[in-house]
């Protein structure tokens, strides 16, 4: 048997010997186990230990190469999954949240000034005159007024009665 | 008899763990290797402290579909304790094993379960081996804690520091409770005698 520097420093010789006994009342347990049981706990354990073969969803191979052990659990991995998927529609909904609320208005407010500006030119426009029309207009109502008081500048040649003066 | 010697310190952390982070990575030629390391001084154990085979048998194969389990399921860290974790698991299913075995109150002889004797007549070799039959019945005499020390020391191989970092308990206090329980050992072949009769007591083991 292989020992070490692992024992107890206090023990007389008498009981070293008993300690001996012990070790070989071990041995001897060890040595009556069946030989069929490490087959059958190999079989026992196959379906769980393939289970880790690569190609299940796993860490990096960095990791399981290093410990393995240190592996995330499915259960926390699914989690992860979800709490990311919160967070992302979430952040989707605050995103946009902006463009909701401000509806159609997404350029410049349209002033009313402008708006009358258009209604003027829509009207003028509409109703078949513009500026050079107005203004020719003007002119041809200054000429009429113009014949119309030469038109009723008395002659002073002419009376109503033969001779007489008024 | 072909002894089976054990190395209680255990193989170098440098050795086991690559073996190990293998076995977790679903390498079967690993687990294998695991078993064979181990399988033995388990049954030990679980053998000395249920003194039924055919239980033992059963537990220890159970520690180990706990253990696969585990480095399955990441419940497992290395920290270069895996031999103690491995004997604290198999403890932990004996002890339920045991309390299930009380509950079902089937009639069985309760020195059964706390580590009957094989009786003598059984013995498929025809060796009467009286020392260590003697010795075994007065292990079975002990009380808890020594008796566990014993068959961890013992049985299971395991050294004095894994021993504390399996019951979390100072090394000095393992050491001095390792004295006493052999103190009573002594005491109890001294007053009992290496008589099979007197160790068997009559009592055949409960093999199914």
């Amino acid at each position: 048997m292989t020992r070490t520097d692992d024992h107890n420093p206090e023990l007389p010789c008498g009981l070293r010997d008993l300690e001996r006994s012990l070790d070989a009342l071990g041995e001897r347990s060890r040595s009556d186990a069946p030989e069929g049981l490490a087959e059958r706990i190999c079989a026992a354990t196959s379906g769980t230990i393939t289970a880790l073969r690569p190609g299940e969803l796993r860490l990096s191979g960095t990791e399981a190469e290093t410990h393995g052990v240190f592996r995330i659990g499915r259960h926390w991995r699914l989690a992860a999954s979800v709490a990311l998927l919160v967070i992302a529609v979430v952040a989707v909904i605050t995103l946009q949240r902006p463009a909701i609320n401000n509806g159609g208005d997404t350029g410049a407010p349209v002033a009313l000034s402008d708006e009358w500006v258009d209604f003027e030119v829509s009207f003028v426009s509409d109703s078949g005159f513009d500026s050079d029309a107005l203004n020719s207009l003007d002119s041809e109502l200054d000429a009429l007024e113009l014949s119309f008081n030469e038109a009723w500048t008395l002659d002073e040649s002419l009376t109503f009665n033969d001779g007489e003066s008024l | 008899m072909e002894v089976m010697p054990i190395e209680r310190s255990g193989p170098p952390p440098d050795e086991l763990s690559p073996i190990l982070a293998r076995a977790c990575a679903g390498d079967e030629s690993a687990w294998r290797i695991l078993v064979e390391r181990y399988w033995r001084r388990v049954y030990a154990l679980v053998r000395s402290r249920c003194g039924r085979s055919d239980l033992a048998e059963e537990v220890t194969q159970s520690v180990f579909v706990t253990v696969a389990t585990k480095l399955r399921d990441g419940g497992y860290q290395e920290e270069g304790r895996f031999e103690p974790w491995l004997f604290l698991v198999a403890m932990n299913r004996l002890r339920d094993e045991i309390r299930r075995q009380r509950r079902q109150a089937t009639p069985t002889d309760p020195a059964s379960l706390s580590g009957a004797v094989q009786n003598p007549a059984d013995d498929p070799a025809g060796e009467h081996q009286d020392e260590l039959d003697a010795l075994r019945a007065a292990v079975a005499q002990l009380g808890e804690q020594d008796r566990e020390i014993i068959e961890l020391r013992h049985h299971a191989g395991l050294s004095f520091k894994q021993i504390a970092a399996m019951q979390g308990e100072p090394i000095g206090t393992l050491l001095a409770r390792h004295h006493r329980a052999l103190k009573k050992l002594r005491s109890l072949m001294e007053t009992d005698g290496p008589t099979p009769a007197a160790t068997a007591g009559g009592r055949p083991e409960k093999d199914a």
